[in-house]
């Protein structure tokens, strides 16, 4: 049989069998014009952005952590945070309810909005706040008590059930939600600590949904997770964002690729670019996503 | 394709190998049909059978090669999940192999169709039809290596050029067409062999699509456009 992968026949058009190197990048054709990075993101309708953010930039102590952060983040749309370690994409997450202010010499300037309310202006309460904006963090910290006590716990706190019957319901609705309860409902006293680490991670999730916030911020809410216990808090996020808007912090491309709408790409402190997640993995505007996306990151 | 994804390296260095290896081997598959394109040529140009006849038989390596790099292919997509540059990269080099195995086909079909039928002559001048088909060919053929050289060197303005038509003889095989079936209708020729001449015409209208094809692929691959079917 003639072999398809010798080079030895001496008919072959032998300058396409050497193909072009790309180590040496010395070919010249037209590269396709960019178009300018997109640091805001395409226009929302205007009742479409839940949080609208302005030039913010976060200083610790003298250093500047990030410059001009202006982004719209959809509703009801699973937003995803990508970028090198220490880009500035869990500050930037952190800001949005204030998570920052527990860390001294932290500054915030710029603006942010919830829906259209400064969330740094004078006088602003963290506590409701947090309870609109929740967290979920990257290794599942339920409180050391029952499963129930998890959930009912913030609930308790913000006065959002008016006796146990009405509490046993929040915990089961937010349960479900989550994709738990089936899971946990015949040992809802048994320590929240018991679980498995992803079960752990849709407590927390659980949790957070239990005092009905508006907006769930995730910092890498599956990087202590198995493949499995990953696919489930993805699909949940995916099933979330009916009610909630989230904005997630992720190392995962691949993850914010599956799960995310919209992808906004930070680099040192910086948001290069945001769009629609699709354009993003597959024609991004900005060199510098293009080279993070890919994996030529240096 | 940006300069700097040309110049720039994946930090895991077997992607840059796969994706080298890749571009190779399409560009060799190319190669192969280019062969098989000249070699037509050469046995329009001596009426030779024993060429013509090497011409059906080199389009079996040819299939298997298109097996070969969808394989690789198929192998990159589940290894590395690429994204960006690489995906648009690597889906264009996929449907570029789908154009070119059909290029072998259309070159070894003509062969067939020349050199195992009697043949017209090529429409109502007379002129016989290895002569007519050869010249057709010789003006497919650079087409052809300047689709190749764009995706070799990610090549945005000839792939465009490529792309718009621009130098293709499409016009002159319809007017060849359309002198055959008048000569045929007014019966100054042979029905059956006309046949035979349409179908010759026909698989090279149809390799000048396949070729703006891939510099339509090419296109894709350096921008993220999809220029089809405008």
């Amino acid at each position: 049989m003639t072999t398809t992968d010798t080079l030895d026949d001496p008919r072959q058009h032998a300058r396409f069998l050497s193909a072009v190197d790309p180590e040496t990048g010395d070919r010249d054709g037209a590269a396709a014009e960019s178009t300018p990075p997109q640091t805001v993101g395409r226009p929302f309708l205007e009742k479409k952005v839940a949080i609208r953010t302005r030039d913010v930039d976060v200083f610790y102590g003298d250093k500047q952590a990030l410059h001009q952060v202006s982004v719209d983040i959809g509703r009801n749309e699973v937003t995803a945070f990508i970028g090198p370690s220490g880009c500035g994409k869990s500050t930037f997450l952190r800001c949005l309810n204030r998570m920052n202010d527990t860390i001294e010499q932290c500054r915030v300037e710029g603006e942010i909005l919830l829906d259209g309310e400064d969330i740094y202006a004078p006088g602003t309460d963290v506590v409701p706040l947090r309870a609109r904006v929740g967290m979920v963090f990257q290794k599942p910290n339920p409180f050391p008590k029952s499963i129930y006590e998890n959930v009912a716990y913030g609930a308790r706190l913000h006065g959002l059930a008016a006796g146990r019957a009405e509490l046993d319901e929040l915990v089961e609705r937010s349960l479900t939600r989550a994709g738990l309860w089936e899971e946990v409902k015949d040992r809802l006293q048994t320590p929240g600590t018991s679980l498995s680490g992803g079960q752990q991670q849709r407590l927390c999730i659980a949790r957070a949904i239990a005092i009905e916030p508006e907006v769930i911020l995730m910092d890498e809410p599956c990087s202590a997770l198995d493949p499995i216990a990953t696919a489930r808090v993805e699909e949940l996020i995916d099933e979330l964002r009916r009610k909630y808007t989230i904005i997630m912090v992720t190392h995962s491309m691949q993850q914010a690729a599956r799960i995310s709408q919209r992808t906004a790409y930070f680099h040192l402190g910086r948001l290069v670019e945001v769009d629609k997640t699709d354009k993003i993995f597959t024609n991004p505007s900005h060199e510098l996503t293009e080279a993070y996306i890919t994996g030529r990151f240096g | 394709m940006t300069q700097l994804q040309r110049a720039g390296r994946h930090i895991l260095k077997r992607f840059d190998k796969d994706m080298r290896k890749l571009q190779k081997r399409v560009l060799k598959m190319g190669a192969m049909v280019l062969e098989q394109m000249e070699r037509l040529q050469e046995a329009l140009g001596q009426e030779d059978d024993e060429q013509a006849r090497q011409v059906i038989e080199g389009d079996r390596p040819i299939d298997l090669q298109e097996v070969k790099v969808d394989k690789f292919i198929i192998r990159l997509l589940a290894r590395r999940s690429p994204v960006g540059g690489d995906l648009r990269y690597i889906v264009a080099a996929s449907r570029i192999v789908t154009e070119l195995e059909r290029l072998g086909d259309e070159t070894a079909q003509m062969a067939s169709a020349l050199f195992q039928e009697r043949q017209a002559v090529a429409g109502c001048g007379g002129t016989p039809a290895h002569a007519e088909v050869r010249a057709l060919l010789a003006r497919l053929m650079p087409l052809f290596e300047s689709a190749l050289e764009a995706f070799e060197h990610y090549d945005y303005r000839e792939a465009l050029s490529l792309a718009r038509d621009e130098g293709s003889p499409r016009a002159e095989l319809d007017r060849r067409l359309a002198d055959l079936m008048e000569c045929t209708f007014e019966s100054r020729q042979p029905v059956a062999q006309a046949a035979n001449f349409v179908l010759v015409l026909r698989a090279l209208e149809r390799s000048v699509r396949h070729v703006r094809n891939i510099a339509e692929h090419v296109v894709y691959l350096i921008t993220g456009e999809d220029i089809r079917h405008r």
